[in-house]
């Protein structure tokens, strides 16, 4: 199966040269859902944000490139302007932003939002806006009562399955979700999950950005580790959970609880280096419990240790 | 862009001399500027003009009266200055007292009444107010009550919105877990309010400042023109009314624009100051 | 009609009976009040009228002079509105309000629309500008009296022009309270649209593809309008613009109605008074309906609310 979703290098900086992401290459075919976690600050985010164009002001890509494929081409998006790149965005790639509240305007009905979307495409996009509400997750009882409603009327999970509508309405090749699960209870929760595997299942390759390390092993195919605005391992979903080869993965799945082990959760000893702080070396370094003198000053590169595994540490091994 | 350091020094340094120049011509218009008593013809142009002729003592030239128009200036700048400081410092009073009482009580009263004054502040036009209270006094009434009652409608239509304002600072200052924990260490109201509420009020006392006092500059200036002005009140909005009924002189409009430029350094000297203020702030953040 | 249409059908109803009912009671007791305040000049009036030989208006106690002007105004139709010592009530109003809301209204939606333009631009093309407009530009602009900016765009204009006509003062008029008013209609628009950027719901239709244009009329100028206090500082300058700009009147010689006003108070002549208070309520009465109306129909729900808020 062809890529529909190619990152080359991709790095981009903040104010002073400060790298916030750097020489990220991902790729993501019809049908993978790929999760990418990391803690707070690792730069999951402004990887979606830089994909889309919508960087916040001081920040821009300093290199790389972003392929998208459909039917006719392959584009390298960065190299678009504003209107070019708008016949890709809503209709090639869909986007369900992190804030579910604020991310639907106060103004408009769950109905318009979607239905804003769907325009785009022309033809029949009532029956599109209503088929993506479905798809969605959101049950007829909804569409009869509650579509007409505004985001102040919904429940949190209604608001979150209102974004993914929005964002699969015109049937996109790509869907960037970012934390879709954060602010939602287990049921939402699963239910969210459960329309993502079917997006999937549609040939809809997803790229997952979340905390939610559970949520990645429910229906992630692979998983990338991002720290310091690099990623560090990346892998099959199975294999990368079960036994992470990255001293930052180890410590990062021990953070996450389980219910059926009471235990205390370890936490990562010291703090992720900010924005402005040039650690030299790799840059889990000062953190890292396996650390050698190699470490200090040479940064490691992601290299494939085993089939498909990759990972940037030197200690690594196959 | 930056402007260079030094250059903003001899700025900062510049302006400050001008309003020491400014505080001591409100303070001592007499001694400064002259006593405006009427000593020749009326527009004698400014020695600045005509060197050779007679009239070259007038630095400004003379008023319509015949008097230096630099003393006439001098008395104005003070006489506007000294209300609408005097107002401004009533209206800061009014509004830290009633903020305070607002910020700190639930008052459902006070809460309602601060309200309805915002929205009658917005609705009712203060020029207008201003205007039939100037006229309702008779011609019998002393002077001070006439005055008294113009400065008080000012007072009153400011104090409102900048009620609301430290109210809403206060609140939430209130809030914030020092304020907590240094009532429970046993610190009286005044104590707390003095070193853990007032820091945090300065800056928007400040800002109420600096919009409030130009309002009092421009409502002498505009009532003046309007010939509803302060009574025996002789402020540059006089001057002002006066240049403005004679344009057709030189000598006048030239006293016109002198009396404007007086008008824009009253009304802006808050604004002066606060900037001066946060280029220390800078200097100091820098050292 | 389902339950929940019904509902708000109802609640938007009553929020705009409720305003139409506040406005009347505060209408009404801000004409009452300034006919009885400029009812208390007739001493002073007297003596005037004394010496410029035109004959004083018959002293006649409040009550009895408001009872005879709310009756002959309600009596009439709304076609007396009673007499002043130029005349009928009626035609000093007529002569004056043509000039007076042609001034108003161009100077509003000029001062509105170019600060809204200008707001856009500083928040997209010349953003490095809007902090400075905000911190530097309004404050300054806050402070200068209006008085001083009016006779300065009249020394200009007589600088070029020393004997204009009508057409021109008034457009060198509606010039200076354009000028007067830009900064701070710019700080309003501007605050609102920078708080309203930084939405997420923004930021998503921008992910979504939609049209510059679009992302502008249908998300962020909507929730501009309901959010941030514009609609209702509009109405207010409008409502203060239409009946006049004492200054703008007085120093460019249009002969408005505040010029009347003014020469009413000073003159005791509280039927010219009352009928120009309430013109000044029933335009912004008008002004504060049509606003609540569009903040019911952008807004039927009433509950807006932003993450930040």
């Amino acid at each position: 199966m062809s890529e529909i979703l190619k990152l080359r290098n991709l790095s981009v900086c903040g104010p002073g040269s400060a790298e916030i992401i750097s020489g990220i290459n991902l790729s993501l075919r019809s049908g993978e859902i790929l999760g990418i976690v990391g803690e707070t600050g690792s730069g999951k985010t402004t990887l979606i944000n830089s994909i889309l164009g919508l960087l916040p002001n001081g920040l821009r890509v300093v290199s790389g490139s972003v392929h998208v494929t459909d039917d006719e081409q392959t584009v390298d998006l960065l190299k678009l302007n504003g209107e070019q790149c708008r016949r890709y965005l809503g209709l090639q790639i869909g986007y369900v932003p992190q804030d579910v509240r604020s991310g639907l305007n106060p103004l408009m009905t769950a109905r318009d939002s979607v239905e804003e979307g769907a325009r785009r495409k022309g033809g029949r996009y009532q029956e599109r806006t209503e088929s993506a509400l479905r798809r969605a997750g959101l049950p007829e009882d909804f569409l009869k009562l509650d579509a007409d409603r505004r985001p102040g009327g919904l429940s949190g999970g209604q608001c979150q399955r209102v974004l993914i509508a929005q964002a699969i309405v015109n049937k996109p090749r790509v869907l960037l979700l970012d934390e879709p699960t954060a602010s939602l209870d287990p049921l939402a929760r699963h239910a969210v999950l459960d329309t993502v595997r079917g997006l999937a299942s549609e040939h809809c390759a997803i790229l997952l950005v979340t905390h939610d390390i559970a949520a990645v092993a429910e229906v992630g195919n692979f998983v990338a580790v991002m720290y310091c605005g690099r990623i560090v391992e990346i892998g099959r979903s199975d294999e990368l959970l079960t036994n992470p080869k990255h001293p930052y993965t180890r410590a990062l799945l021990e953070c996450v609880p389980r219910i059926d082990q009471r235990m205390l959760m370890k936490a990562i000893p010291g703090e992720a280096p900010t924005l402005a702080s040039d650690v030299p070396g790799c840059k889990f370094h000062p953190r890292c419990a396996f650390c050698e003198e190699q470490c200090h000053s040479e940064e490691p590169v992601l290299r494939e240790i085993s089939n498909g595994r990759y990972v940037a540490c030197h200690l690594a091994e196959g | 862009m930056q402007t260079p350091r030094h250059r903003r020094d001899w700025k900062s340094a510049g302006a400050w001399l001008l309003l020491g120049f400014t505080a001591a011509v409100v303070l001592a218009p007499h001694r400064l500027t002259g006593v405006p008593e009427r000593q020749a013809q009326s527009f004698m142009p400014p020695s600045l003009y005509h060197s050779s002729t007679a009239g070259n003592e007038y630095l400004l030239g003379t008023d319509y009266l015949g008097r230096s128009f630099l003393a006439v200036l001098g008395v104005a700048v003070s006489a506007t200055a000294q209300v609408a400081l005097g107002g401004t410092a009533a209206v800061l009073l009014g509004v830290l007292v009633v903020g305070t009482i607002h910020g700190s009580t639930q008052s459902r009263l006070l809460r309602s009444a601060l309200s309805m004054g915002n929205l009658g502040v917005m609705a009712v036009p203060e020029a207008a107010v201003l205007i039939t209270i100037a006229a309702i006094w008779p011609r019998t009434a002393t002077t001070w009550h006439v005055n008294a009652s113009m400065i008080s409608v000012l007072v009153f239509f400011a104090i409102p919105p900048g009620a609301r304002l430290i109210a809403e600072r206060i609140r939430a200052v209130n809030k914030s877990g020092y304020v907590t924990a240094s009532r429970e260490c046993g610190a009286t109201s005044l104590y707390t309010f003095w070193y853990d509420v007032w820091p945090h009020l300065t800056e928007d006392v400040a800002w109420i400042a600096a919009s409030v006092l130009p309002r009092f500059v421009a409502a002498e200036v505009g009532l003046a023109y309007l010939g509803v002005e302060y009574r025996e009140f002789e402020g540059l909005g006089r001057i002002i009314a006066k240049s403005f009924n004679n344009l057709i002189d030189s000598t006048a409009r030239f006293q016109m624009l002198v009396t404007i430029a007086a008008i824009l350094w009253v009304a802006l000297i808050p604004q002066v100051v606060l900037h001066l203020r946060s280029m220390r702030a800078w200097k100091a953040e820098s050292i | 009609m389902t339950k929940s249409v019904r509902g708000k059908l109802m609640r938007g109803l009553k929020r705009f009976a409720t305003s139409i009912l506040v406005l009347m009671v505060f209408g009404a007791s801000a004409v009452t009040l300034s006919f009885y305040i400029v009812s208390l000049t007739d001493e002073q009036a007297d003596d005037r009228l004394r010496m410029s030989d035109i004959p004083p208006p018959p002293p006649k106690p409040f009550a009895s002079r408001y009872t005879l002007w709310v009756k002959t105004v309600i009596g009439s139709g709304l076609t007396d509105f009673g007499s002043s010592h130029t005349g009928p009530v009626k035609n000093v109003i007529a002569n004056r309000l043509p000039v007076t809301a042609t001034v108003g209204l161009l100077s509003w939606t000029l001062a509105w629309g170019l600060g809204l333009a200008l707001a856009v631009s500083l928040a997209t093309h010349w953003s490095e500008w809007a902090e400075f407009h905000q911190k530097r530009i309004y404050p300054i602009a806050h402070a200068v009296p209006s008085l001083v900016v009016v006779i300065l765009f009249y020394l200009l204009l007589i600088q070029f022009n020393p004997r204009p006509d009508h057409f021109l003062r008034a457009s060198v008029g509606i010039a200076s309270l354009v000028v007067l008013m830009l900064p701070a209609t710019t700080a309003l628009w501007l605050n609102g649209i920078q708080r309203i950027m930084q939405q997420e719901y923004i930021r998503v239709a921008r992910a979504r593809g939609i049209a510059p244009i679009a992302v502008w009329w249908r998300h962020v100028l909507p929730n501009v309008v309901v959010s941030s206090g514009v609609l209702t500082q509009a109405v207010f300058s409008l409502a203060g613009l239409i009946v006049g700009s004492a200054f703008v009147e007085g120093v460019f010689r249009l002969g408005g109605v505040a010029e009347a006003f003014i020469e009413a108070a000073t003159r005791g002549q509280a039927e010219l008074a009352g009928v120009a208070t309430l013109l000044y309520f029933l335009v912004l009465s008008t002004g504060v309906l049509l606003a609540e109306g569009l903040a019911i129909y952008l807004n039927p729900d009433g509950d807006h609310v932003h993450a930040d808020s």
